[in-house]
C-alpha cells in the first residue's frame, strides 16, 4: 500500500494531527479541497460520471497516544491516554515526545510486593532521564503529545509491524484512491479526532451531506492464542472485515448485504466482523445533518491501540480491492 | 572506545541464559588488549591479565533475562517459559527476538483484557496466557525454530538526556561495561596486579556459572560488579531507602558474606579519590554471584560494586553513564592501592 509507511510513521495524536494533515495536503494540491475549522481535509475527485447518491469515504488522521499532564520534582512526567490504551500497553514501552524519547518505566519486580497487580496509567510516568524538574522543564512541558517509538517492520507471512496502522491504513487507501481513474465522483474526507470519540467526522459529513458514507478502518482482531469462533472478532488473512453492527454504529443492512455479494462477484476475500466491539466514524456520519446510510471496511489488526499493530498486506489489498469495486455499484444505485 | 559505545555494542546483542556465546566477540573485541582470552567450560568468558601483585578476580554476568520456546502452535504462534525473573506486567506488544536457526522477528501476544474473567481483568498477564506472534505459517515456523530456543525482548539502547541510556540487558552489561573501562584504567596506570576479568553465565537462573570460574582462579580477592536499585517514584516507601539516586555514583555493598575489611578499604578508597558512593546493605547473602564467589573452593574474600539503574528486568531499563565511570574509577583505584601483596 503506497504512502501506508510514510503515513504510519508520522506523529498525531488526536487534536495535534497536523503533521499528517501536511502530508495529505502535499498529495491533494491539485484537487478541490478544503481544510475546515476542526482540521478535517476534504477533497473533491472527479470520476468519470457524478453518481446519484453522494458517496463519501472517510478514514481518520489521528491515533491513539499520551498527553503529558504534569512534571514531577524529580523530573518525572506525568501523562493520560490521548484514546484507549490499556495500561499492559504502555508500561515498559517506549514514547516519542518531540525530538526526545522517554521510557514508561515502573518499580522493579524485585521491590514489588504484588506483580499480578497492573498498575494504572495515572501511577505511571514518563523518563526521559531528566536530573530534575527544571531539566525537563528545558525540553518538555504539559500538554506535549507522546506517540509509541515504533519501527515499520515487515516481517512473518506478508505481515506488517508499525505504530498508527488505525487508522494510517484508511488514509493511504484514500490517497491511493485519489491518484486512480475512478467511475465516479467520490468525496474523501481525512478526519480529526476519531480517537478521542468521533469528534471530527460530524462536522465533515456536514458539509459534504453525503447519501452514503464509507468509512475505511483498522479494527481489532484477536485472533491470537487461546481465542476461539466470535472472539476473534476477525481473522488476519481472512480478507477485508465489513462490519453490521458494533457499540456505536448498526450500519445499513443493505450496504452490508451489498458489499458482501460485491466481493463475492468480484473474487474479494471478504469477512464479517464477528463480535459487536468498537465503535468508528460511523457512528458520526450516520446521525450527521440530514443522516446518511454507512458501512465500514476494516484491516483486521492485531495489538491495535498499542505500540505494535500488527496487519497483512493482503488484508489491505481486500480492502482497497473492495471499496474500488463499491464505489462502481454504488454509483449505478438509482 | 566510550564507555556508552562499549554499553551499546554488548546490549544490542541477545544473550539470555544458555546463549551467551552470543556476546563472545563482542567481548573479545573490548577484552582482547588487555590479556589473555579464554572460554571455560561452563562458557565463562575470562581475560587473565597476568602481574607480579595480588590477584584479583572481577565478575559481571553475560546473560539476560528472557524466554525459551516451548511449544509451536498450529496457528504460527510460540508459547513460552521465563529465564530468569522477566518483569510480566511490561509483556502485551513488546517485539521480541526468536534466536531459532535464523532471527525471527515477533510480537507478545496477549488475550486481550476484556476477555479474560471478571478476577483477572485487572492483573499482569500469567506467561501461560502470553505467546509470540511470528506472523508465520506453522509449517515454516517450524523449519525456523524449535522447541528449547531463546527469545529475547529486541534489543535496544535509546539515549535519553544527558549521559542517561535506556536499553536492554543493561542488567549485566552495565557491569561488563565497567569491567571493560576498569582493565583499561589498570592499562593506562601501569598495574601490576594479577586480573581474572570474568564474564559469566547463568547468573539469571542461578546457573552460577561465576562459581566455577572463581573455583578455578583461587583469586585473593573478588569484586563483583551488577547492578543495582535507583530510586524511582512506583518504589514504595519501605524499600526507598535501598536504593540510591540515578547518577549518585557507586553501590558499594555491605552484607555478611561480603568481606568487611574490603567493605571499608573501598568506602576509604571512595571518600580519598572524591568518587560519590552509597552503602548497600544486605542482611545475609547479597542474591547476586558475590555469594558463590564468596564460597568456592577454598573461599575468596568478596566485595560488590553496583550501578543504579532504573526499571530492573523490564526492557527500558536505565543507567547513567557518569555512575558506571565512577564505579569504574573506584574499582580501579581499590586495585591500584592493595595490589602489593
Amino acid at each position: 500500500m503506497r504512502y501506508l509507511e510514510e503515513l504510519c510513521l508520522l506523529g498525531g495524536t488526536a487534536g495535534d494531527e497536523g503533521s499528517v494533515r501536511d502530508f495529505i495536503l502535499s498529495h491533494v494540491a491539485n484537487y478541490p479541497h478544503t481544510v475546515d475549522a476542526l482540521g478535517n481535509v476534504i477533497v473533491e475527485k472527479k470520476g468519470r460520471k457524478t453518481p446519484r447518491q453522494k458517496l463519501m469515504l472517510s478514514a481518520h488522521m489521528d491515533e491513539v497516544g499520551v498527553i503529558i499532564t504534569h512534571i514531577t520534582d524529580k523530573g518525572f512526567l506525568q501523562f493520560t491516554t490521548v484514546g484507549g490504551i490499556e495500561p499492559q500497553a504502555l508500561l515498559g514501552k517506549r514514547v516519542r515526545i518531540g525530538e526526545l524519547t522517554g521510557v514508561i518505566g515502573t518499580a522493579p519486580v524485585h521491590l514489588t510486593e504484588d506483580v499480578s497487580v497492573m498498575p494504572k496509567t495515572e501511577q505511571m510516568y514518563i523518563d526521559i532521564g531528566a536530573a530534575a524538574k527544571a531539566e525537563a522543564m528545558q525540553y518538555v512541558s504539559p500538554a506535549d503529545r507522546g506517540i509509541f517509538v515504533s519501527d515499520y517492520v515487515l516481517f512473518g507471512d506478508d505481515c506488517i509491524k508499525s505504530k498508527a496502522i488505525d487508522d494510517r491504513f484508511g488514509c493511504a487507501v484514500l490517497l491511493n484512491l485519489l491518484e486512480k481513474e475512478l467511475p465516479y465522483d467520490v468525496t474523501l474526507c481525512f478526519c480529526v479526532m476519531e480517537e478521542i470519540g468521533l469528534k471530527g467526522a460530524g462536522a465533515a459529513a456536514n458539509r459534504v451531506q453525503p447519501d452514503i458514507a464509507l468509512v475505511i478502518e483498522s479494527t481489532t482482531a484477536n485472533d491470537v492464542c487461546g481465542v476461539e469462533g466470535s472472539e476473534r472478532v476477525c481473522v488476519l488473512g481472512e480478507g477485508a472485515a465489513v462490519s453490521f453492527m458494533d457499540r456505536a454504529t448498526v450500519y445499513d443492512k443493505t450496504l452490508y448485504t451489498c458489499a458482501m455479494s460485491v466481493a463475492q462477484k468480484e473474487g474479494i476475500k471478504v469477512q464479517t466482523k464477528t463480535k459487536v466491539a468498537g465503535g468508528n466514524d460511523a457512528a458520526a456520519i450516520q446521525s450527521a445533518g440530514a443522516g446518511a446510510k454507512v458501512l465500514a471496511i476494516s484491516v483486521p489488526t492485531r495489538y491495535i491501540h498499542s505500540a505494535s499493530c500488527v496487519a497483512k498486506k493482503e488484508d489491505m489489498d481486500s480492502v482497497y480491492a473492495l471499496v474500488q469495486a463499491l464505489i462502481l455499484y454504488l454509483g449505478e444505485e438509482k | 572506545m566510550s564507555m556508552k559505545r562499549v554499553l551499546e555494542s554488548f546490549c544490542l546483542c541477545g544473550a539470555p541464559a544458555g546463549s551467551e556465546s552470543a556476546l563472545y566477540d563482542a567481548a573479545r573485541r573490548e577484552m582482547s588488549a588487555f590479556g589473555t582470552i579464554e572460554i571455560d567450560k561452563r562458557g565463562n568468558f575470562i581475560c587473565t591479565k597476568q602481574g607480579s601483585g595480588k590477584h584479583f578476580l572481577l565478575d559481571a554476568h553475560m546473560d539476560q533475562i528472557g524466554f525459551v520456546v516451548t511449544s509451536i502452535e498450529e496457528n504460527g504462534f510460540l508459547k513460552l517459559a521465563k529465564v530468569g525473573g522477566i518483569d510480566r506486567r511490561i509483556l502485551p506488544s513488546l517485539e521480541v527476538e526468536v534466536q531459532g536457526k535464523e532471527r525471527v522477528f515477533g510480537v507478545i501476544a496477549c488475550k486481550p483484557p476484556h476477555l479474560a474473567d471478571e478476577k483477572e481483568k485487572d492483573k499482569a498477564p500469567k506467561i501461560e496466557d502470553i505467546a509470540v506472534d511470528t506472523g508465520l505459517p506453522v509449517q515454516e515456523l517450524k523449519r525456523i525454530v524449535a522447541i528449547g530456543d531463546r527469545v529475547v525482548l529486541k534489543p535496544h539502547f535509546t539515549a535519553l538526556l544527558g549521559e542517561r541510556v535506556s536499553a536492554t540487558a543493561l542488567d549485566d552489561r552495565a557491569g561488563m561495561a565497567i569491567i571493560v573501562r576498569v582493565m583499561q584504567l589498570l592499562q593506562e596506570q601501569g598495574s601490576h596486579a594479577k586480573v581474572s576479568a570474568v564474564f559469566s553465565v547463568g547468573e539469571e537462573v542461578g546457573g552460577k556459572g561465576a562459581d566455577n570460574a572463581s573455583f578455578a582462579a583461587t583469586a585473593d580477592e573478588a569484586i563483583v560488579v551488577d547492578v543495582s536499585f535507583a530510586s524511582q517514584p512506583q518504589v514504595d516507601s519501605a524499600h526507598q531507602n535501598a536504593c540510591m539516586p540515578l547518577g549518585g555514583g557507586a553501590f558499594i555493598g555491605a552484607a555478611p558474606i561480603l568481606n568487611q575489611q574490603m567493605v571499608k578499604k573501598l568506602i576509604a578508597c571512595a571518600e580519598k579519590n572524591g568518587i560519590d558512593y552509597q552503602v548497600e546493605v544486605m542482611g545475609g547473602k547479597t542474591g547476586t554471584n558475590a555469594d558463590g564467589i564468596a564460597t568456592a573452593k577454598y573461599g575468596t574474600k568478596t566485595a560488590m560494586v553496583s550501578p543504579p539503574i532504573r526499571n530492573m528486568h523490564t526492557g527500558v531499563e536505565i543507567a547513567d553513564i557518569g555512575d558506571l565511570e565512577q564505579c569504574a574509577k573506584l574499582i580501579a583505584a581499590y586495585i591500584i592501592s592493595e595490589e602489593e601483596k
